[in-house]
């Protein structure tokens, strides 16, 4: 149903938006070697978002160019709003340039992209 | 004098579960259970009894509490064997200890078999010093209690890792294995060594215990670091049963920055709420709970998150473990969830200027 795929698109973005942000800001961190003992949790988000992503038609090929373009667009919206909020607060070392190259890895990773 | 013989009998064998397996000439099987204990010292009738029943074999089970075989009789053509099964599991080696009154044995309350009420032999080892020193004792923390069949497992996986890892320093089984039940995805372990080892471990492992494990290598400083900046870390050793005993934990060294990245995954709760399970429902207010415990310096384990947990949120963690928890909470979780983000997002940016 339309309903149903426009709000799983909508799940899909938001829990991939917070694993890209996680990851920055864990690059960001000086103790980030520690919390790359954290790749359980962070392959849960990608498991969450595959979860999502088996609902959706069509399920063994990639989406569409025009649907992929708009998770895409979303994501990297969404995480550099968040990630822009603390850098005005004071944040430092964020590298920006990180979440394109993120977010086209777990867009591969969940077969959207 | 028949019954006299009789109960005396059953005072030896007290605590041991008798089982009759009777095959029949037609090919049907009968269990009796633990009714016949009087017949252990009268084979004779045991034969009888077979014969009665017209049954071509039997086979009698005797088990302790802790479900280990300890004896078996097998009766063919009306003659009767008997063999002894004593498995090296049902050993524990202790240390007798001086008492005011009486010397004693401790038994650890952590152990697969001797339950209270069983009898038991105990005579000295003098010759087997040497495996005497190969045994070590497991040390638990924060467990209450453990199932036997658990308890196995853990002393199975420490085998296999004392044998393929050569250098450890520690290693901890930890998270959900422990909690009562057999509700687990995997088996938490960790590792203690300067030397990481490869695949062949877990392989190794899965393969022996037929159980998938999740093994996280650590060194000496980075153990040190992760409980000094991780909440998540500290919980999971507050519970957690390791071969060595465990060092004090560090002094807590609050990195804000840090502890934004792992709040974020507890968004996930009100983003995901109706496609999530109840386990990983609890695991994500866990990791909150956990950071809010940390920030405000007071003790985490198990049983602090629950109790704020209820307080802060107003969610029982056992409904919430079986994903009883009502939109209500949810709220409460959200405006939780941005309090907390504010603070530390707040507090990050004060330690990025004053660094």
């Amino acid at each position: 149903m339309p309903q149903n795929r426009k709000k799983l698109i909508e799940l899909i973005i938001g829990t991939l938006s917070n694993a890209i942000m996680h990851e920055v800001l864990r690059m960001a961190s000086k103790n980030k070697e520690i919390a790359s003992y954290y790749k359980k949790e962070i392959e849960n988000a990608i498991n969450v978002s595959r979860k999502y992503r088996e609902k959706i038609n069509p399920r063994n090929r990639s989406l569409s160019a025009r649907d992929i373009e708009y998770i895409r667009n979303k994501i990297i919206n969404k995480v550099k709003v968040e990630l822009v909020i603390r850098i005005s607060k004071g944040y430092k070392n964020i590298d920006l340039s990180l979440i394109e190259r993120l977010v086209d890895k777990v867009l591969k990773d969940t077969n959207i992209g | 004098m028949l019954q006299k013989q009789s109960n005396k009998n059953q005072k030896n064998f007290a605590g041991i579960r008798l089982d009759l397996i009777l095959s029949l000439n037609a090919g049907e099987r009968i269990q009796i259970k633990d009714t016949l204990r009087f017949l252990l010292s009268f084979p004779f009738l045991l034969n009888r009894l077979v014969k009665s029943l017209g049954a071509v074999n039997m086979r009698m089970l005797l088990t302790n509490h802790a479900g280990n075989r300890i004896r078996t009789y097998v009766f063919r053509n009306r003659k009767t064997y008997k063999y002894y099964v004593i498995l090296r599991n049902m050993e524990i080696i202790g240390k007798i200890s001086r008492g005011s009154k009486m010397d004693q044995v401790y038994l650890s309350k952590n152990r697969a078999g001797f339950a209270v009420g069983n009898y038991v032999i105990i005579k000295p080892l003098e010759e087997r010093t040497k495996e005497i020193k190969s045994i070590e004792k497991l040390y638990f923390y924060g467990i209450k209690g453990i199932e036997p069949v658990k308890l196995e497992i853990v002393n199975k996986i420490m085998k296999i890792i004392s044998r393929l890892t050569y250098n450890y320093d520690n290693i901890f089984i930890t998270g959900s294995f422990l909690d009562e039940g057999f509700q687990f995805n995997d088996i938490d372990i960790l590792i203690l060594t300067e030397k990481e080892t490869e695949n062949t471990l877990k392989r190794e492992l899965e393969n022996q215990i037929g159980m998938k494990t999740h093994i996280i290598f650590f060194n000496k400083s980075s153990l040190k670091k992760a409980l000094e900046i991780d909440p998540i870390w500290r919980l999971m050793l507050s519970r957690c049963i390791s071969k060595k005993r465990l060092l004090p934990h560090p002094r807590k060294n609050i990195d804000y920055k840090y502890l934004d990245a792992q709040l974020i995954k507890s968004k996930a709760l009100f983003e995901n709420f109706d496609i999530l399970n109840g386990k990983e429902k609890y695991k994500l207010i866990r990791n909150i709970i956990s950071i809010y415990l940390f920030v405000k310096n007071k003790e985490i384990s198990e049983s602090n998150i629950e109790k704020e947990t209820k307080e802060k949120l107003g969610i029982d963690s056992d409904e919430l473990k079986n994903n009883i928890v009502d939109k209500g909470a949810l709220k409460r979780y959200r405006n939780f969830y941005f309090k907390m983000e504010e603070d530390i997002i707040k507090n990050a940016a004060k330690q990025e200027k004053t660094n």
